[in-house]
C-alpha cells in the first residue's frame, strides 16, 4: 500500500462508504426532574470506588438520621418542657432566617454543573433551581437545623398518635423555608447584578444588623422572640401531636403548600432573568486595573501576595469572608453567650473559613498552577505561603467574631479566658491542618471565579463541612467544659496538645507537598491539565 | 528515525544539516525518557538533544507525548526514568537550578486567574532574583501587545491574551532553554508575528527552543529542525520546513500513521 493510500485509510471514517451512519432521533427534551437526574447520574458515574460508596452512604445518611433523632426524641424523658415549648417558636423562625441568609451569602446556593461546564447542555432554569433546592441538605447548618426542628416537635410531642401529623407540618415548613429561602437568595443575586445593586444589597445588610443591634443592646431580644410569627403553627403543630385540631393542620399544610408553589414559580422565573443577566460585579473586577506595589522583599511574601490577590478578587470568597465575619458576631452580640458557650464560636468560624477555599487550597492558582512550578524556589515556601493565606482568614473571621460576642459577655474568668483562647487556637489549628492535607490529598479543579464557585463539587463539600463541624464542635464543647470546670491551667495543656496533633498532620501533609510526583498530581489538577 | 534530507530552512537561511549551527554542548540532552502515569506509559523512552541557538519543534498527534517531553524538561513532572538535562544541570536531581535555565510556557493555561500580568512578572522576577527587569518586562508587553491590560487580572482575559502573556512569561529571564507547548493556539497573526520574532531573538540570543505544536507551518516558520512523536517515541527528526507543503504534509501524515 502506497503512503498516501495508508494516510486516507488512516482519516477515513470506518464504514463511510457502505453504509451511511442515520442521523440519531430525537424525542421530547426532559422536564427539570429529568435533567437534573440527567446531571446526578453524571456526577455519579464520574465517582470511583470509594468515592462512589460515600456518596451514596451520604445519600442516605440525613433521612436515616432524621428517622433516628425522631426516635430518639420522642422516647426520651421529658424535662422542663415548657421552657423548650416557649423556644420552638424562635427555632422554627431561625430556620427561616438561616436558609434566607445561607442562599443570599451563597449568591443562590449550590449549583449540581458549574455555568462552565453546564455550557454543553440544555440546562433549563428550572433545572438550576431545582438543583439548588435539591442541594440545600448538602449544607451541614441546614441539615443540623431540620433534624434540630424535626427533634425538637419530636420531643415535646412524645410518641402519641398524632405525632405523625405534628412531623408532616415541621417537614412541610422545612420544604417552604428552603423553597421560599431559594427564592430570596435569586433575588438578592438578581438586585446584584443592576448597576446599582451591590450597594443595595449592602444598604439591607447594614440596615439589618443595625435592627439587630438596636434590639439586642435594648435589651428586648427576648420579648422580640416571645413576638414570632411562627408561634401560631408551631402550636398547630403541637395541638396536632396531641390528636387535636387537625383542621388547623390541615389549613396549614394547604397553605404551606401554596406558599412553596409560589416559591417555585418565582425562582424558576427569577433563574431565568438572573440567566439573561451579565456578571456586572464580576466584569467589573476582571477589568479594574490594580495599583502596581514594589517587588516583595522575600520569596514567602511574593508567594502570599499573589495567594492574597487569589482571595480577595475572588467574588464567592470575598463574600464568604464578609459573612464569616459579620454573621457569627452579630449572632454571638445578639444573644449575650455566656463565655463558656463563646467558646464554641472560634471553631464555628474556622470552619466556615476553611470551607471558603482551604479544603482545596491550591485551586488558588487555577491552570497558574503550572507555571508557578516552574519558577524557581522551594516548594515547601509555596506550601507554607498557602497555610498562612488560609491560617490568616481563620483567625481574622475569629477575632471578629470574638469580639463582638465580647460586647455582651462581661469580662471572663481566668478559666474562661484560657478556654476561649485555647479554642481560638486549637480550632483555627485543626481546621488549617486538616484544610493543607485535603487540598494535598484530594485537589479538584475549581474556578472560584462566579459568585456560586466552590472549592470542591457539591457531595465532597458537604463531606469536609460534616468533619470540619464534628471536629471544631466536639473541640469547642471540651473548652465549654473547661471554661464552666475553672480549668485554666488544663486548658492550656490541652490547647498544647492539640496544637502538636495538628502540627504533626501539617507536617505529613508538607512531606506528601514535597514529593514531586505528588505535588505534580495536585498542581495538573487543579490547572485542569492533563497528566 | 527517520531522517528526512534537509532543505534550505525559509526563516534562518542555513543549509547546514537538519539544525543550524550551533555550539556543541547539547543544552537539552534528554536519553532514554520514559515518563508513567499510572498505568499509562505517556513517554517511551525519547531521546532529544538540542544545542544553543537552535530551534526544535515537537510535533504529533494527540497524546504523543509533546506536552509531557516539555513539562519533565520545565520540572514540572517527574521522570520515570531517563536521564534530563538543561545544560549541565540533571533536571531529576536539581529541579531548582534547572528551572532557573528553563522558562516554560504550559500548553493549559498558565496564568494564576486573580493576578495581573504584572503581578505575574514581579513573582518570576522575585523568585528569579532578577533586578531591573521593569524595562524589558514593558518591552516584552508591548510587543505582545499586552501593555494596556498589564494591571488587570488575567480572568478576564481572551484565549489568545492568556497564550501571549504565557509566552511572555517564559520568555522574560532570556533563559537558556525556552519550551513553548502550544504558543500558537487561538492567537493572532499579530501576536503569531511576536512569537516568531521573539524565538527567533531568543535563538539567535544562544537559547535552546522547543516548541511543541500542531500547527506545522508555523512550527516550520519558528524552527528549522522538528522531531516527530508518535505514541510516546520519537517518529523521525527532520527539518521542519520538510513537513511543510503538500509533500511534506503527506510525509507527515505517513510518520503520524
Amino acid at each position: 500500500m502506497s503512503d498516501a493510500a495508508r494516510v486516507r485509510g488512516l482519516f477515513a471514517r470506518p464504514g463511510a462508504a457502505t453504509a451511511a451512519v442515520p442521523p440519531p432521533g430525537t424525542r421530547r427534551p426532559p422536564g427539570a426532574c429529568g435533567q437534573v437526574a440527567a446531571v446526578l447520574a453524571l456526577r455519579l458515574a464520574a465517582l470511583r470506588g470509594p468515592a462512589r460508596r460515600r456518596a451514596l452512604v451520604g445519600m442516605a445518611l440525613l433521612p436515616l438520621s432524621a428517622v433516628a433523632v425522631i426516635v430518639v426524641a420522642a422516647t426520651a424523658p421529658q424535662q422542663d418542657s415548657f421552657t423548650v415549648n416557649l423556644l420552638a417558636p424562635s427555632a422554627w423562625l431561625f430556620f427561616l432566617v438561616s436558609s434566607m441568609v445561607a442562599a443570599a451569602t451563597g449568591a443562590g446556593g449550590r449549583q449540581l454543573l458549574t455555568r462552565d461546564q453546564a455550557v454543553a447542555f440544555p440546562l433549563s432554569p428550572a433545572a438550576d433551581h431545582l438543583g439548588a433546592l435539591l442541594a440545600a441538605p448538602l449544607n451541614i447548618a441546614w441539615s443540623l437545623q431540620a433534624l434540630t426542628l424535626l427533634g425538637l416537635m419530636a420531643w415535646l410531642v412524645h410518641v402519641s398518635s398524632g405525632l405523625w401529623a405534628a412531623l408532616l407540618l415541621t417537614l412541610a415548613w422545612i420544604v417552604t423555608c428552603t423553597a421560599i429561602a431559594q427564592a430570596a437568595g435569586w433575588v438578592v443575586e438578581l438586585v446584584r447584578t443592576t448597576a446599582l445593586g451591590v450597594w443595595a444589597v449592602r444598604t439591607v445588610v447594614v440596615a439589618a444588623a443595625a435592627a439587630a443591634a438596636a434590639v439586642a443592646l435594648t435589651g428586648h431580644v427576648a420579648a422580640a422572640l416571645d413576638a414570632a410569627p411562627t408561634q401560631p403553627i408551631v402550636a398547630a403543630a403541637s395541638r396536632a401531636g396531641h390528636g387535636k385540631g387537625m383542621g388547623d393542620l390541615a389549613g396549614y399544610l394547604a397553605l404551606l403548600a401554596a406558599i412553596t408553589t409560589a416559591a417555585w414559580h418565582a425562582g424558576t422565573r427569577l433563574v431565568g432573568l438572573l440567566h439573561r443577566r451579565p456578571a456586572l460585579q464580576q466584569a467589573r473586577g476582571e477589568t479594574t486595573p490594580r495599583r502596581r506595589r514594589p517587588v516583595a522583599a522575600t520569596p514567602l511574601l511574593a508567594h502570599l501576595r499573589v495567594d492574597h490577590a487569589g482571595v480577595w478578587r475572588s467574588a464567592p470568597l470575598r463574600r464568604g469572608i464578609a459573612a464569616l465575619g459579620v454573621i457569627p458576631g452579630a449572632a454571638a452580640a445578639a444573644s449575650g453567650l455566656d463565655w463558656s458557650m463563646v467558646a464554641l464560636l472560634p471553631g464555628l468560624v474556622a470552619s466556615g473559613a476553611g470551607l471558603l477555599f482551604g479544603v482545596n487550597a491550591f485551586a488558588l492558582d487555577g491552570p497558574g498552577a503550572l507555571w508557578r512550578e516552574t519558577l524557581p524556589g522551594s516548594p515547601r515556601t509555596m506550601f507554607a505561603a498557602r497555610v498562612l493565606v488560609i491560617g490568616e482568614v481563620c483567625v481574622a473571621g475569629g477575632l471578629v467574631a470574638l469580639v463582638a460576642a465580647a460586647l455582651r459577655s462581661g469580662a471572663p474568668s481566668t478559666a474562661q479566658a484560657c478556654a476561649v483562647a485555647g479554642a481560638f487556637v486549637a480550632t483555627t489549628t485543626q481546621v488549617v491542618a486538616r484544610c493543607a492535607e485535603w487540598s494535598v490529598d484530594r485537589p479538584y479543579a475549581a474556578a472560584l471565579r462566579e459568585a456560586r464557585d466552590q472549592p470542591a463539587p457539591p457531595a465532597a463539600m458537604a463531606g469536609y463541612s460534616a468533619r470540619l463541624a464534628v471536629a471544631t464542635t466536639t473541640t469547642g464543647l471540651l473548652y465549654t467544659f473547661l471554661a464552666r470546670g475553672d480549668l485554666a491551667a488544663t486548658s492550656m495543656l490541652v490547647t498544647c496538645a492539640f496544637v502538636l496533633l495538628s502540627g504533626r498532620r501539617l507536617s505529613r501533609a508538607a512531606r506528601r507537598w514535597n514529593d514531586h510526583g505528588a505535588r505534580t498530581r495536585v498542581l495538573a489538577t487543579v490547572a485542569g491539565a492533563r497528566v | 528515525m527517520t531522517l528526512v534530507p534537509y532543505a534550505t530552512d525559509p526563516l534562518h537561511g542555513t543549509d547546514t544539516g537538519p539544525f543550524p549551527a550551533a555550539g556543541d554542548e547539547p543544552a537539552v540532552d534528554v536519553r532514554d525518557l520514559v515518563v508513567r502515569f499510572g498505568e499509562v506509559t505517556a513517554v517511551h523512552g525519547v531521546d532529544l538533544s538540542v544545542r544553543p541557538g537552535e530551534s526544535v519543534a515537537l510535533v504529533g498527534r494527540n497524546g504523543a507525548g509533546k506536552s509531557t517531553t516539555l513539562r519533565v524538561l520545565a520540572g514540572v513532572v517527574p521522570a520515570s526514568s531517563g536521564s534530563v538535562h538543561i545544560g549541565e544541570v540533571d533536571v531529576r536531581r536539581h529541579p531548582l537550578a534547572a528551572k532557573h535555565l528553563a522558562g516554560y510556557c504550559p500548553d493549559v493555561g498558565g496564568l494564576v486567574p486573580r493576578a495581573t500580568p504584572w503581578e505575574h512578572l514581579q513573582l518570576a522576577a522575585r523568585l528569579r532574583g532578577i533586578v531591573g527587569w521593569e524595562q524589558r518586562a514593558r518591552d516584552l508587553l508591548e510587543r505582545f501587545d499586552l501593555a494596556a491590560a498589564a494591571d488587570r487580572v488575567t480572568a478576564g482575559f481572551s484565549h489568545g491574551m492568556g497564550r501571549r502573556l504565557s509566552v511572555v512569561l517564559a520568555a522574560f529571564h532570556s533563559p537558556r532553554v525556552l519550551l513553548l507547548d502550544e504558543p500558537f493556539d487561538g492567537v493572532d497573526p499579530l501576536g503569531v508575528d511576536a512569537t516568531l520574532a521573539l524565538v527567533e531573538a531568543e535563538r539567535a540570543g544562544g537559547a535552546a527552543v522547543l516548541v511543541s505544536t500542531h500547527l506545522v507551518e508555523l512550527a516550520a516558520a519558528a524552527c528549522a529542525g522538528a522531531v516527530v512523536l508518535r505514541g510516546g517515541r520519537v517518529a523521525g527528526v527532520v527539518s521542519a520546513a520538510a513537513l511543510t507543503g503538500p509533500e511534506g504534509e503527506l510525509r507527515y501524515r505517513t510518520m503520524l500513521a
